[in-house]
């Protein structure tokens, strides 16, 4: 039986802005096992990023603020928390890796000081050891001669290299869940390989688990065992990877699978024009009535425009909010 | 059939210090002797990850940078060679779309006055005939004749970009080149603008030179397509013989790593050891080497040359 | 990074040349005949003559300049026309006074402004922010002669803390030395920690909102480490250049605190003579001034190896 590491419940975390108010992320609930690797797919602006950072509680407020719902880890709220025990638990049991590997790195002290770092906040070691331990984090994380490299800094090495440098800091303490967003974007197609094969490795190895976030399909059939799709906020659909690919529910979905071509399938431009969703992507700050995707879906209801759909269990384990798999249609 | 545009052996090489002192300078070789052509009504696609020199070869034929070496033949006049009265003339011909949609448009002007600009330069039609062409391009790009008056920050990136496609419009091109179009766009956005660029192309006769990292967006806009590693061509043949069969290690690796959006089964995956390496000191022999799985000890000596194997299939190595 | 400081080594020099190109050009446009203010409008037209000839003002301005550049190569900055004493001289025993204060204004602005920017900036928006950028303005603004005259009257006469007037040598006696020091380096420097003040909050805003930061958080690390070692140590950079640049000002500010609280240093001297048509004398401070300037700008550039790892180190091929 697993053990439930997180748990987040009907969470909002809304941004208060002089233009109005943002619900960047709205009612979104979730859970993570022991062992787990989650993925979270959506476009920009879906909340994705805001969820991550909710739950290591990094929103900046103003304008930012937790307003409702429940995290808890490992059996604790991490919302009742005071800021001090979340330090603790940050970069300790709670780790998150970022996007651009170019710019998450400090540029004045070099890669060892900033993994040791790490160690000395959160384990009581000397400076001495902390440099051991992290020499051998920068081996496991598969950075050839790390005796000398600990002492370069960041702009000495490429993209590639200070992303596996962020995940050494990540996993420095051993943590149980690692927050990884958007961790392959920014690096090279051969890159994005190497390190999507060592999170892979290491997850085995390690046992810990993962929220990988990311806008690529491929990069989630490739890691993860369970996804769920946001869109403005919201959760749309929630399934087991194998489910959500041979049969995704939700039009939103279906639309951006559609939306990458097919290089297995021979897809180009002349077998046909590549399914759009059209329209964009609704402003956080205006959002439309009733079911948020509902301007942009080639499949749209009437009570779609009024009412906003619920999350439905479709088949075990696939979940989906959307008014054509909810039999009710709003009629309690 | 004459191709519309020749590249032959263009090299761009750029100084990286100013040295007082030094004799030799050290050089960023970003492009090594590349030579393409690209047909009227085709479009090829130039593929590399960084330091491949793909971006640099697009400003090149436009000579929005100077060459250090090579032609860049344009309907048989040679871009580089000519003197800046005539080049303007040409520029009327090849346009280019950059990949940041945020960054390309001028955040004062109106969209009505970005795009007029190109025929106000070029001094074609009246007022009238440059306001009525604004709203016959707007349309076309899928956007509203009221938009002219509006500020680029008023859009979305994916507009932007329609916009930044109708200001290459305006005055009729012939070639397009389009560097990493839609990397800076949402998923569901990149189909709007890629179905866009290919209705374009069938409707006005477009050729394109599409740079691009991204292989599946490259395989489905592009008729032929071009490798590039390190400042040079590794492979080049159609886009079908590209995908079914990839002859050059580098362009297999690539292939493999690309993540598949489905589940199942998955193919072995090429995981190619090492950084890409600097264009300022490139290895010896074959630039690939270092990191290819199948070298042979001819590799680490002498560069292979890009030739011919089979039905317009060329590639750059010492196994075939 | 010896190459580093070589170029800077290397730039030195030409913009020496240039500078001591102004000052001459700027002493020698001031209207009037110099040797009317010296000998007086009773003088013989042969006396004129003789002392024209002396100090070789009937010679063209380019030879003029020549001799004279020649001359400060070797040393010798003229004789003063007042005391008859070397103008070097002058200078060398008055610029310990001078240097002093300076030091210790800019020391006292630097802490004191640093820490300001800094607590501004981590509370961007806050009261605190609102109160310090007030009176970071403040500071910009008073007019130092009367931020001095002020001091003087709350702090010497009203309450008599500090003393008005007179320098002790540091050597000599080293806590009467600082009480003295005291009001006039906070005059002195108060312009300069407004200015730094807004500046490292602009840059600290900057770097707080940098991805690193982010990332250090999510370390687990505490507000002040994030905010000190990380943050701080990046916005360093501009804020020594900045407070480099300043040191012009600073310099020109002497002139006005050491006359108010009577501080026997350069600005003194260069007032008096300017008051008293001593031109030799002010063309060798305002030299003097200016070889200063560029000599600590180097200082700065050469502490970029130290602030910046880059430049250390060189970009890597």
């Amino acid at each position: 039986m697993k053990n439930r590491l997180l748990e987040i419940n009907n969470l909002r975390t809304y941004f208060f802005t002089h233009e109005g108010v943002v619900k960047a992320v709205d009612d979104i609930s979730l859970s993570v096992d022991s062992g787990e690797m989650v993925g979270i797919v959506g476009e920009s602006g879906c909340g994705k990023s805001v969820l991550a950072r909710s739950i290591l509680r990094l929103i900046p407020d103003p304008p930012g603020r937790i307003v409702g719902g429940e995290i808890s880890f490992a059996g604790n709220s991490l919302l009742d928390i005071s800021e001090r025990q979340m330090q603790r638990i940050r970069g300790n049991q709670i780790s998150m890796i970022f996007q651009e590997p170019m710019t998450s790195l400090n540029p004045v002290y070099t890669v060892g000081t900033q993994v040791a770092e790490v160690f000395r906040k959160h384990q009581k070691i000397s400076k001495r050891e902390a440099i051991e331990r992290s020499i051998e984090m920068l081996a496991m994380v598969g950075i050839p001669s790390p005796e000398s490299r600990v002492k370069e800094y960041p702009f000495q090495m490429s993209g590639g290299m200070r992303q596996r440098i962020v995940i050494a800091m990540a996993l420095a303490c051993r943590p149980k869940l690692i927050l990884a967003d958007e961790p392959t974007t920014a690096l090279d197609v051969t890159i994005q390989a190497q390190i999507l094969n060592l999170i892979n490795n290491l997850e085995h190895e390690l046992g810990t688990s993962m929220i990988l976030i990311t806008h690529d399909l491929g990069v989630i059939a490739e890691v993860v065992a369970r996804v769920i799709v946001m869109y403005a906020g919201k959760l749309v659909e929630q399934a087991l990877v194998d489910d959500l690919f041979n049969r995704p529910l939700h039009p939103y979905t279906q639309g951006l699978m559609w939306s990458v071509p097919s290089l297995v399938e021979d897809q180009n431009k002349d077998t046909g024009p590549l399914k759009e969703i059209p329209g964009i992507v609704p402003d956080l700050g205006h959002l439309p009535q009733g079911c948020y995707f509902s301007p942009r879906c080639p499949k749209k209801l009437e009570i779609c425009r009024h009412e906003e759909p619920i999350l439905v269990e479709n088949l075990p384990g696939h979940w989906v909010k959307c008014w054509l798999y909810d039999e009710t249609k709003g009629e309690t | 059939m004459q191709p519309l545009l020749t590249v032959g052996l263009l090299k761009k090489y750029f100084p990286l210090e100013r040295r007082i002192f030094s004799g030799t300078q050290v050089m960023v070789r970003a492009i090594d002797g590349v030579s393409f052509e690209i047909q009227k009504g085709e479009t090829l696609g130039l593929v590399g990850e960084s330091g491949s020199g793909k971006t640099t070869v697009g400003r090149c034929i436009l000579r929005l940078i100077k060459p250090t070496a090579g032609d860049v033949l344009f309907d048989n006049m040679n871009v580089t060679r000519l003197p800046s009265s005539e080049l303007k003339q040409l520029r009327r011909r090849m346009q280019i779309i950059f990949q940041d949609p945020y960054g390309c448009l001028t955040p004062r002007m109106r969209i009505g006055t970005i795009l007029k600009e190109p025929l106000q330069i070029h001094g074609i039609g009246t007022k009238a005939e440059q306001t009525d062409r604004v709203v016959t391009i707007l349309r076309r790009v899928g956007l509203r004749p009221e938009h002219m008056n509006r500020f680029p920050h008023e859009f979305s990136g994916g507009q932007r970009q329609r916009i930044a496609i109708a200001r290459t419009l305006m005055v009729n091109p012939e070639l397009i080149i389009a560097d990493e179009p839609v990397s800076a766009l949402d998923v569901s956005i990149q189909a709007q603008i890629i179905n866009l660029l290919v209705e374009l192309q069938r409707e006005l006769g477009l050729s394109y030179l599409l740079i691009s990292h991204d292989l599946s967006v490259v395989h489905y806009m592009c008729d032929r397509i071009a490798v590039m590693y390190l400042g040079k061509i590794v492979e080049m043949t159609s886009r079908s013989d590209l995908y079914l069969n990839p002859l050059h290690p580098y362009t297999q690796a690539l292939l493999s790593a690309i993540p598949e959006p489905k589940t199942g089964s998955k193919r072995e995956k090429i995981l190619l050891g090492g950084e890409i390496p600097s264009p300022i000191n490139p290895p010896d022999g074959c630039s690939f080497h270092p990191r290819c799985n199948y070298k042979m000890e001819a590799c680490t000596r002498v560069e292979p040359v890009l030739k011919g194997v089979r039905n317009s299939h060329y590639v750059s190595c010492h196994l075939r | 990074m010896l190459r580093y400081i070589l170029n800077r080594l290397i730039y030195l020099f030409p913009v020496m040349v240039f500078m001591s190109i102004v000052v001459f050009l700027f002493i020698h446009l001031i209207p009037g005949d110099p040797v009317d203010y010296m000998l007086g409008i009773d003088a013989t037209p042969e006396a004129r003559q003789a002392l024209r000839t002396e100090l070789g003002l009937d010679k063209n301005i380019v030879v003029q300049y020549i001799s004279w550049a020649r001359k400060i190569m070797r040393g010798d900055l003229g004789t003063s026309i007042v005391t008859n004493r070397p103008v070097s001289t002058s200078i060398l025993e008055k610029f310990p006074a001078t240097m002093l204060l300076a030091v210790a204004a800019t020391l006292i602005s630097l802490i004191i402004a640093i820490i300001a920017g800094t607590i501004a900036a981590a509370n961007k928006g806050t009261w605190k922010d609102l109160g310090l950028l007030l009176l970071s303005l403040l500071w910009v603004s008073i007019p130092s002669f009367w931020l001095g005259i002020m001091l003087i009257l709350v702090f010497s006469l009203e309450f008599p803390i500090f003393p008005a007037i007179g320098h002790v040598s540091m050597f000599a006696d080293f806590g009467k030395s600082m009480h003295h020091l005291t009001l006039p380096a906070v005059t002195l420097g108060a312009t300069l920690a407004g200015a730094i003040t807004r500046m490292t909050r602009s840059e600290m805003i900057e770097q707080l909102s940098k991805d690193y930061i982010t990332t250090a958080w999510a370390k687990g690390l505490s507000r002040p480490v994030v905010i000190y070692k990380h943050a701080l140590r990046n916005s360093l950079i501009t804020v020594v250049t900045f407070t480099g640049l300043q040191l012009g000002t600073l310099l020109g500010g002497t002139v006005v605190v050491e006359k108010i609280f009577a501080w026997p240093g350069l600005g003194l001297l260069v007032i008096q003579s300017i008051f008293a048509r001593d031109y030799p004398m002010v063309q060798g401070i305002v030299l003097f001034f200016a070889f200063t300037f560029v000599f600590v700008n180097l200082m700065v550039d050469i502490s970029y190896t130290f602030l910046n790892p880059q430049i250390r180190l060189g970009k890597k091929g």
